[in-house]
């Protein structure tokens, strides 16, 4: 799903451009160091060969038929880096030329596909990679990617005011389930494929001790995206919790804001309130889940 | 599902060459003002008036205006699922908002894209910071996409010449194929590109 121009409010597509901009360029530069040359047409080509592999058909029973859309694939063939720039690359010229999905929206499908969507792919591979669930980890790498982004999509269209009934949404979720799952089989059975075609191409198997830290991230991962999924689909119950403990009428004697005028207009405004809370609640779990993997790492060396 | 990649998709490279006050504009202007646009669309109540603006900057850029119209139309089938739960759920006035604000933004972007070349967009993007890696990666993918594309269209011709059933596994085994075959292109790519002196001791 690419949002398009016209959906995002202002606070969320111009945050999640802040967010993406340095992320890409940091990966760019990850991708970058270390590898010689040749790495640029091989992205380059796996870019145009994802746009291709969507010719390509996968029938599932019943007249219906489904593609790849490969953010795991390129995840476990390139490592994240790499697969992350190869996506904002399929991206930018969906968006600049086949009108799929908004210049400004850029940022937030970037974010949802580029980023979140291969995070949530290379974590489960490389955490079963190693063992003899390889398979279910590919699976669980399909199957992620894409629900992660749909649930982050969906998310940022209720945060923008883009309201759906309750039922939708669960069919929504229910949909987005089919079309995740039949990517982790596609991926299962491509990955399968190509050991037969041209073994000797499989990426070394994660040390042992990394594991833990690994599983960590992934289950704050997920979580995270959750949380932010169910915060901004249902708005209103962060404030019922709050009613419900008996914070509604303390907030203000509580925090004593440094800048009066700007909080009254963020108060004044819900859509706003509910951007700025969701994405400073995203922000604010990434850098637990940093801060988190950090001490964990540091605690596993000592 | 299965569309084949064909001319229709490569409209722009023949718009953006032609010539017009608008085409001779530098190239970081236009995306400048194509992105100030865009967010004036995005916040501005009462951005359905630029509509009038639309069709005189298309016309002052001797673009047929169906052609541009119908390209901007390709945003459509999401903008209406959307619009439609927004209408369901009891918000018409936002439904509608979403309808022409996602349509008028196609077509700033779609303007853009027919008057410069995407080589001058890619070059005004990264006079404004964006990572030299990923405008070559973009590069790249455009420059190879008709030719992969091309290819999986005669692997696909050439399984059912040959009275493949359509099942799961031979689709799979297809784009294994498709990927090492691109694997071994990109390899080729390399190879001939250093032989002519490019990136050297970079």
């Amino acid at each position: 799903m690419h949002i398009p121009d016209g959906f995002l409010s202002t606070p969320v597509w111009a945050g999640l451009a802040a967010v993406s901009a340095p992320a890409v360029g940091v990966l760019a530069r990850k991708a970058q160091s270390g590898l010689d040359e040749s790495r640029v047409p091989l992205m380059g080509v796996m870019g145009a060969f994802v746009f291709a592999a969507q010719m390509i058909n996968f029938p599932v029973g019943i007249g219906a038929s489904g593609h790849l859309l490969g953010g795991a694939l390129l995840a476990i063939t390139l490592g994240p880096a790499p697969a992350a720039i190869v996506l904002t690359a399929i991206l930018a010229i969906q968006a600049l030329v086949f009108q799929d999905g908004g210049l400004l929206a850029l940022g937030a499908n970037v974010f949802n596909m580029a980023l979140a969507g291969v995070l949530a792919a290379w974590l489960p591979y490389r955490l079963l990679a190693g063992t003899r669930a390889r398979r279910l980890g590919i699976f669980l790498a399909g199957f992620l990617s894409v629900f992660v982004s749909a649930c982050f999509c969906l998310g940022q269209l209720a945060l923008s005011g883009v309201h759906m009934p309750g039922h939708v949404l669960a069919v929504a979720v229910a949909v987005f389930s089919v079309t995740a799952a039949l990517e982790g089989a596609i991926t299962v059975a491509v990955v399968a494929a190509l050991e037969r075609v041209q073994p000797g191409w499989r990426r070394e198997a994660p040390q042992p001790g990394r594991r833990l830290l690994i599983l960590v991230g992934l289950a704050a991962f997920l979580l995270a995206s959750a949380g932010f999924f169910l915060a901004s689909a249902l708005p209103d119950g962060l404030e019922r919790v709050a009613g419900l403990v008996g914070l509604q009428g303390r907030e203000q004697t509580l925090f004593v804001s440094p800048f009066p005028d700007y909080e009254a207009l963020v108060i004044a405004n819900p859509w706003l309130r509910n951007a700025a809370a969701g994405l400073a609640g995203l922000l604010l779990t990434l850098l637990v889940c940093l801060l988190a993997g950090r001490w964990i790492s540091r605690w596993r060396n000592a | 599902m299965a569309q084949r990649i064909g001319r229709s998709h490569f409209v722009f490279d023949e718009w953006s060459r032609l010539r017009s006050p608008l085409h001779r504009l530098p190239p970081p202007l236009k995306l400048l003002s194509t992105l100030a646009l865009l967010a004036l669309t995005a916040a501005w109540p009462g951005a359905w008036r630029l509509f009038a603006l639309a069709p005189v900057l298309i016309l002052l850029a001797r673009l047929p205006l169906p052609g541009l119209l119908w390209r901007a139309a390709l945003v459509l089938p999401f903008t209406l699922t959307f619009a439609l739960l927004t209408w369901w759920a009891g918000d018409p006035a936002h439904a509608l908002t979403l309808l022409w604000r996602s349509y008028l933004s196609a077509l700033w972007a779609a303007l853009l894209m027919a008057t410069t070349p995407l080589e001058d967009v890619l070059l005004a993007a990264r006079r404004f910071g964006a990572p030299r890696l990923l405008v070559e990666v973009i590069q790249f993918t455009w420059r190879y996409l008709g030719v992969v594309a091309e290819q999986a269209w005669r692997m696909r011709t050439a399984t059912l010449a040959r009275g493949a059933d359509r099942s799961f596994e031979i689709s799979a085994a297809s784009l294994a194929v498709l990927f090492s075959s691109s694997y071994a292109r990109a390899g080729r790519i390399h190879r001939a590109m250093a032989a002519r002196g490019a990136g050297g001791g970079a």
